[in-house]
């Protein structure tokens, strides 16, 4: 079982890009599935939101509720990930976090407690990116400075020079990262998806910092 | 990094009823809404759970809006929204009966819903932040009344 964490800032949009990765991953009109997909969606209050609509649509969801998986739910979150492997044997395992979750310390707890290697990737979010980075900065670099990829989520509703600033300073925090611009509106293309995946068999490096998009 | 541990500020309470046929069976009853805040990190998190028996359409447009009032009751007092999301669950059950030919269907007229809250937000006060959902229902179950 491989491990997909999908982390950023709340509301930058990981629950609706989810639900496109999740359609691309289990799409079956060519004949078959590409992977099975099992979905832990880790939400910190007590009632749980993201998770009904991800049911609603289909996919098979698992809880981890009241508390963040990189802190506080730490050891059920180990707990979730054994049964899961165990109950589904699923190909991929896609961890949702909570907006506030440090990625970075839950691929590290994942490793340790279960051996296991996981991708990250971070959603960002173009529309408020101005207004949170400085307020929220700690946090920001806490989520993008571990991502294998960053998307830059709403896209569309940025222009281009705050793009090109954003993507300054999410190099600036991890040169290492892909950085490619989405808008969850509209579809992702695969290429996007596969990075995601860390899938290079489309020929392109995996990780480069390649900028650009669909709006790039 | 440090782990920081989440605090529990207040929590819902379910109160208990005496049946009222005096069988001596207590039934738990969730307050409505029943809301619940814990602080995690810098965050404030107010969960909410809320029932109501109303159209489901007519209700989905009070709840747009008056989230779109919560979100304005925040940002005046200069916290900063993380999100504040809301799911909208809704149920209505029809009774069929038939004893000769004739199919006979009764209906409550009204949906139940289940609305389940969470709102993330930074730079106010946990027990404000509880206050103005607690409002925001308030006002949901006053117009739901006229």
């Amino acid at each position: 079982m491989k491990l997909l964490i999908l982390g950023g800032f709340l509301g930058s949009g990981k629950t609706s890009l989810l639900m496109q990765l999740a359609h691309y991953m289990t799409d079956t009109s060519g004949g078959t599935a590409l992977y099975r997909v099992v979905i832990l969606e880790n939400e910190v209050g007590r009632e749980g939101v993201d998770d009904r609509l991800l049911k609603s649509s289909g996919y098979n969801v698992e809880n981890l509720f009241a508390g963040c998986a990189c802190c506080t739910v730490g050891g059920e979150l180990v707990t979730a990930v054994s049964a899961i492997e165990k109950d589904y044997g699923p190909d991929w395992m896609i961890l949702e976090t909570t907006g506030l979750a440090y990625p970075g310390l839950i691929r590290d707890n994942l490793c340790h407690a279960l051996g296991k290697e996981s991708r990250i990737c971070t959603v960002t979010d173009a529309s408020r990116w101005a207004r949170i980075k400085i307020p929220m900065a700690e946090l920001l670099a806490g989520q993008i400075s571990c991502a294998d990829t960053v998307l830059i989520n709403k896209a569309d509703l940025a222009g281009e020079e705050t793009l090109e600033g954003m993507e300054a300073d999410i190099r600036e925090m991890n040169p290492a990262a892909g950085v490619r611009r989405v808008s969850a509106l509209e579809e992702i293309p695969t290429e996007i998806w596969d990075r995601v995946l860390g899938r290079t068999d489309h020929g392109t490096e995996e990780n480069a910092p390649d900028g650009g998009g669909p709006y790039g | 990094m440090e782990q920081k541990k989440m605090r529990p500020m207040a929590v819902g309470r379910t109160g208990e009823k005496t049946d009222i046929r005096g069988t001596g069976v207590k039934k738990a009853v969730r307050e409505n809404p029943e809301i619940s805040v814990i602080l995690q990190e810098s965050a404030v998190v107010v969960s909410a759970f809320y029932q109501a028996k109303i159209g489901r359409e007519v209700f989905a447009e009070m709840l747009r809006q008056g989230l779109g009032g919560l979100a304005e009751e925040f940002e005046t007092r200069g916290a900063v929204i993380g999100h504040i999301k809301a799911s909208l669950d809704s149920q209505r059950t029809e009774m069929f009966s038939v004893t000769e030919r004739e199919v006979y269907v009764k209906s409550s007229g009204e949906d139940e819903l289940c609305i389940r809250l969470a709102a993330i937000v930074f730079m106010v006060d946990p027990q404000l932040a509880a206050a103005l959902v607690r409002e925001m229902f308030a006002d949901l179950d006053r117009k739901i009344r006229k």
